[in-house]
C-alpha cells in the first residue's frame, strides 16, 4: 500500500513538463517554517509553531549532497495538548541526477520531539525522487520532492512502522542576484507500530544562495 | 681576227659582269644593309659608296633637312649625320665633319660608329669631337603610372662624355623647380622623380618639363634636353565596403520557445501535488494553508503561460551573430584604414613627349 502510494507520488513528480534540473555547485540557505504536527496516538495532539532551519548542498556533476537542519518550538493548539515541544529535524540526502528532470536520492533523516517528559525520536532511511520544471522561464520553477522511508525507527508508540512524505512548491529567482526564494509546502506522515500516526506539515519560506539560477538569468 | 676580238670582247664583258657582282657583294655592309627600296638614305649612301662624296654630302644634307612627315627617324638621322661627317672628312672639310658629329652626339650621345664601316681617321675625329661635346639623352618609359609616395619615375640618362649635369623638373606655372640631380655623369646615370613638386606636394595635373642641362667646365649650362611630361591624376581605387550583414546570414536571436502548454501543465501538476500530497500520504487532517502555496504555483503557471509566448533570447544564436558582427566590424575597419591609406596617396599618369635639345649658349 505504501509502495503504491509512493509510486503514485513519484509519478506525480515526473510530469513531462518538469525538466532542466541542474545542480548548483554550492547552495547555502536559511528558512522558516510554520510547522503543524498532528499526532493521532492515544489522544489526538496538535502542535504548531515556527521552526527555523539552515540548508546547504554541494554538487559535482550529476551528484549532489544536501543537508538540512531545522529546530524550533511547538506549542499545543487549543486544549488538545498540554506541553510545549522542541522540534529538531536533521536530514542528509545524497542525490544523483538521472535525467534532465529527475533526480533520485537517499539518506538518513532524524527527527526528535523533546518534551520535559522525554524525547520522541525518529530515525528513517528515506528514498527521494525530485523533479523540477520551469514555470516562468528563468524566474520561477516548480519543485516536487517525494520520499518513502525504506526503514523507520521510533522509540515511542511501540516503534515506527513506516513513513512517507514530500514537498512541493515554488523556487523563485530574485532577478539580478544569486539568490532564490523558496515557497514550499512540506508534509509527511509516519505510522507507529501500535497503529498511531504522526502527521507533520508546514509552509516553508527560504532564501538560498543559488548560483545556478543566477548564471541562468545571466544567459537569458 | 675579228672573231678573236669579238670573243675577247665577250670574255671581258663576262668578267666585267662577274666583277661588278663581286664588287656589289663586297660593298661595305653597313652602307648596304639599309639600302632597301624604302631607305631614305639609299641615294646618298649609293653616292657615298661610289666615292662621289660631293653628291653624297648634298644628298645627306637634304635628307637631314627633311621635315614634317618625311623627317628622318632618329636612327636614320644619326646614320645620316655619321655618313655626313665621314663624307666631309673625306672631302677634307674638317669643320663640316665636326659639325656633323656634334649634331650626331647631341642627337644620340651614345652613338658609336662602326669601325668596320668607317676608317680609323673618321673614328678618331668622331672620338675627338665626342670628348668636346657635352650632351645627354634620357630614356623614360613613354607612359608610366606612379603612386605617391611609394613609386618613382625612373629616368635613365646617357652622356656623350664625362661632364656635369643638372636634372630638374619645372612647371609651366612657374612653381619652384624640383632638382632631381646635380653632379657628374659618366657614361650613364639613373635618376628618378617621385612625382612631387619642389614644395613636396604631389604633382598636379598639367604639363611639366624635365630639364637635363649639360654644363661646361665652369658650370655654365651649354645645352639642355627638355622633355615635356604630361601629368594627370588617376582616380584612386578604393576597396568596396563590406556587404552589410543580411537577415539570411544572421540567426534569429529570439524565439518563441513554447505556446505555454508546458508551463500551464507544470503549474497544474505543481498545484495538484501540493493539494493532494496529504491525501496521497494518508493524512486526513491537513490544514488549508497548502492552498496558498497551490495558488502561488497556479499564478506562477499563468504568468509562465503569458511569458512563454514572448520571444525568448537564444544565447547561442546571439553569440553566433555577435561573432559575425564582430568579424564584419573588423573587416569594415580594415577597409576603412586601407581606404584612408589609399586616399592619402596620389596616382599619377605621366606621359612623356618628344625630347628637345636646346642650345643655351
Amino acid at each position: 500500500m505504501r509502495l503504491r502510494s509512493f509510486a503514485a507520488i513519484a509519478l506525480l513528480a515526473l510530469p513531462a513538463g518538469l525538466h532542466a534540473q541542474d545542480y548548483s555547485p554550492f547552495i547555502l540557505g536559511a528558512d522558516a517554517t510554520t510547522l503543524r504536527v498532528v499526532r493521532d496516538v492515544a489522544t489526538s495532539q496538535l502542535l504548531e509553531g515556527p521552526v527555523f532551519g539552515v540548508q546547504a548542498s554541494l554538487a559535482f556533476r550529476r551528484l549532489q549532497l544536501e543537508g538540512r537542519y531545522t529546530e524550533g518550538s511547538l506549542v499545543p493548539a487549543a486544549a488538545l495538548s498540554t506541553e510545549d515541544e522542541k522540534y529538531v529535524d536533521a536530514l542528509i540526502i545524497a542525490r544523483v541526477r538521472i535525467s534532465s528532470y529527475l533526480s533520485l536520492g537517499a539518506g538518513p533523516h532524524l527527527r526528535a520531539f523533546v518534551t520535559p517528559a522525554g524525547t520522541a525520536r525518529w530515525s528513517r532511511l528515506e528514498l527521494h525522487a525530485r523533479s523540477e520544471g520551469d514555470l516562468i522561464n528563468g524566474l520561477a520553477r516548480v519543485r516536487i520532492d517525494v520520499w518513502f522511508a525504506a526503514s523507520a525507527e521510533s522509540n515511542v508508540q511501540g516503534g515506527g512502522d513506516g513513513a512517507m512524505g514530500g514537498e512541493a512548491g515554488l523556487v523563485v529567482r530574485i532577478p539580478n542576484t544569486p539568490t532564490a526564494l523558496h515557497l514550499m509546502y512540506t508534509a509527511d506522515r509516519a505510522t507507529f507500530a501500535n497503529g498511531g500516526s504522526e502527521f507533520v506539515e508546514g509552509i516553508r519560506i527560504g532564501l538560498v544562495l543559488d548560483r545556478i539560477l543566477s548564471a541562468r538569468s545571466a544567459t537569458r | 681576227m675579228s672573231r678573236w676580238r669579238f670573243a675577247l670582247q665577250q670574255s671581258v664583258l663576262v668578267w666585267l659582269k662577274v666583277g661588278s657582282l663581286i664588287l656589289l657583294l663586297l660593298a661595305p655592309a653597313r652602307a648596304l644593309h639599309a639600302q632597301t627600296p624604302t631607305d631614305p638614305l639609299a641615294p646618298a649612301l649609293a653616292a657615298f659608296n661610289d666615292l662621289d662624296y660631293d653628291v653624297a654630302a648634298t644628298r645627306l644634307r637634304a635628307a637631314i633637312a627633311l621635315t614634317g612627315a618625311q623627317r628622318l627617324v632618329d636612327i636614320d638621322r644619326a646614320r645620316a649625320l655619321m655618313f655626313l661627317g665621314a663624307t666631309e672628312n673625306f672631302r677634307n672639310a674638317r669643320a663640316g665633319a665636326i659639325e656633323a658629329f656634334r649634331a650626331l652626339l647631341i642627337l644620340d650621345p651614345r652613338y658609336r660608329p662602326s669601325e668596320v664601316v668607317f676608317p680609323p681617321e673618321v673614328i678618331a675625329l668622331y672620338q675627338e669631337t665626342r670628348i668636346g661635346v657635352r650632351a645627354t639623352s634620357a630614356e623614360i618609359a613613354p607612359l608610366s603610372e606612379i603612386v605617391i609616395p611609394t613609386d618613382r619615375l625612373p629616368i635613365k640618362l646617357f652622356a656623350s662624355t664625362l661632364h656635369d649635369i643638372r636634372v630638374r623638373v619645372t612647371t609651366s606655372l612657374g612653381a619652384p623647380e624640383r632638382i632631381l640631380y646635380e653632379g657628374v655623369i659618366g657614361d650613364s646615370l639613373l635618376v628618378s622623380w617621385d612625382g612631387r613638386e619642389a614644395s613636396g606636394a604631389a604633382g598636379r595635373p598639367g604639363r611639366y618639363l624635365l630639364r637635363i642641362a649639360s654644363r661646361g667646365p665652369g658650370g655654365t649650362p651649354e645645352r639642355e634636353v627638355q622633355i615635356p611630361l604630361e601629368v594627370e591624376h588617376l582616380p584612386i581605387d578604393t576597396l568596396p565596403w563590406p556587404e552589410p550583414l543580411n537577415a539570411r546570414q544572421l540567426r534569429p536571436e529570439t524565439v518563441v520557445r513554447a505556446n505555454g502548454t508546458r508551463q500551464i501543465i507544470t503549474g497544474l501538476v505543481g498545484a495538484a501535488a501540493v493539494v493532494v500530497l496529504p491525501t496521497l500520504i494518508g493524512a486526513t487532517d491537513a490544514s488549508s494553508l497548502r492552498y496558498g502555496v497551490a495558488a502561488g504555483i497556479s499564478v506562477a503557471g499563468l504568468v509562465g503561460l503569458a511569458t512563454a509566448t514572448r520571444p525568448q533570447p537564444v544565447p547561442e544564436n546571439i553569440a553566433f551573430n555577435n561573432t559575425l558582427r564582430t568579424a564584419w566590424s573588423q573587416e569594415f575597419e580594415r577597409v576603412k584604414t586601407e581606404n584612408r591609406t589609399r586616399l592619402a596617396t596620389v596616382r599619377l599618369r605621366v606621359r612623356v613627349e618628344r625630347a628637345v635639345t636646346v642650345e643655351i649658349r
